[in-house]
């Protein structure tokens, strides 16, 4: 759990540089879809699940103090 | 000396968090490897969907276009719309600047302006008749269908025999798609954008992302089908009211589109762009309203900025934004009957 919790933050910082990168790719062309397709989504999904986590994990620990 | 301690203590501290943040980056490098490696890679190293059998051009005597078949002692040999469109087809080879004529093909190119001062554009129309669907088709980088292949536009043009030729929907680039380039499958499947179909009979229509079913539309006879988009006009040949495209694509730039007012006449447009002082180029919704202008029945948007390009007689007609060719997936040409010249 403390592993998790560790490795956490830094997963999200990565799936979140990832993902710029990718929606700015797109935005220069569109039509290769880097935002389409089930990799995007699954990308774009854990993205989300791990922001989700780190604000969870935030928001126990501020509680805690 | 507790002093220096705690200052190391802090600067190593610090030193592994960098670490750590640099660590971050690779690791965000590393998911973007494997993305693209799945997204792009596997459909690469994936053989292309399994082709239909590829439909026959149907013989011309049952194109679509209703014949007016003049009485006459001897038997008409011309085509539906050799007959349909005589005033613009020439019993010999004819070429000016900007003009090409044969019994086969007729072509004219013009250019105009849009706009005025800073927001002027230059665009190109090419009017086009055709005695067969074969001489409206499109050739491919290399003469193959494969992922990432592309190639210079001018050999392209030269390879193909293109009497005029713009650019296509950049096909190679695309990972899925209903994809059919001179009656062969290069995919089928499903795609986000909207669809053009030119049909074996040469008739054209363009269909919505979910406002298709690949089987029928297999079952009619397809010589190609281009994904890109937007489609321009209504079924009315209207404007639409709105256009469905990114902020870069929305704003003006180099456009390339095909126009279809009925079987055997068309058009291709190219709008010059990115280019101070002479051309800015257009926006969709502008793009669209040129059409609409011209009468098109149906017209596609394909792929503009530094692709869109227009060849007539193997020159460059329009001026590519920057500067020089990009190498193509593929172009959209009008040539010859064999045999002819």
């Amino acid at each position: 759990m403390s592993f998790f919790k560790r490795a956490l933050p830094h997963l999200t910082i990565a799936l979140a540089l990832a993902l710029l990168v990718l929606a700015i790719l797109n935005e220069f062309n569109p039509r290769v879809g880097f935002l389409q397709g089930r990799a995007a989504l699954l990308l774009i999904s854990l993205t989300c699940l791990c922001a989700a986590a780190c604000g969870v994990v935030l928001a126990l620990r501020q509680a805690k103090k | 000396m507790e002093k220096r301690h705690r200052h190391l203590r802090e600067k190593r501290h610090r030193t592994h968090l960098a670490l750590a943040f640099l660590g971050d980056v690779f690791l965000a490098a590393g998911i973007l490897l494997v993305y693209a490696f799945f997204s792009f890679g596997l459909p690469a190293l994936r053989r292309p969907a399994a082709a239909p059998a590829a439909t026959p051009v149907p013989a011309q005597a049952e194109q679509a276009a209703p014949a007016a078949v003049e009485p006459e002692a001897t038997p008409d040999t011309r085509t539906p719309w050799q007959i349909r469109f005589q005033e613009h087809f020439t019993d010999t080879v004819v070429r000016t600047e900007n003009s090409y004529s044969s019994p086969n093909v007729a072509i004219t190119v013009e250019s105009f302006t849009w706009g005025e001062g800073a927001q002027q554009s230059v665009y190109h129309v090419a009017d086009i008749y055709i005695a067969s669907p074969e001489n409206l088709c499109t050739y491919t980088a290399n003469n193959e269908l494969k992922y990432f292949s592309v190639q210079d536009a001018m050999e392209m043009d030269e390879a193909s025999g293109a009497l005029v030729a713009i650019s296509g929907d950049q096909y190679s680039y695309q990972p899925s798609g209903f994809l059919i380039r001179n009656g062969e499958a290069y995919r089928t499947d499903y795609t986000y954008c909207d669809l053009c179909v030119l049909f074996n009979d040469g008739s054209m229509a363009c269909y919505p992302p979910d406002g298709y079913d690949i089987d029928r539309l297999l079952e009619r006879g397809v010589a190609q089908a281009w994904n890109f988009g937007p489609s321009l006009l209504d079924e009315n040949g209207a404007v639409y009211d709105s256009y469905s495209v990114s902020t870069s694509v929305g704003y003006p730039n180099p456009r390339s589109a095909i126009g279809y007012y009925e079987p055997g006449h068309y058009c291709f447009v190219v709008a010059d762009g990115r280019q101070e002082g002479y051309s800015q180029g257009l926006t969709v919704p502008e793009l669209a309203q040129i059409f609409q202008d011209l009468g098109c029945a149906c017209a596609y948007n394909l792929d503009g900025g530094g692709s869109a390009l227009m060849t007539f007689q193997h020159r460059r007609w329009s001026r590519q934004s920057n500067g020089a060719d990009r190498d193509l997936g593929d172009i959209i040409l009008v040539r010859e009957t064999e045999g002819t010249e």
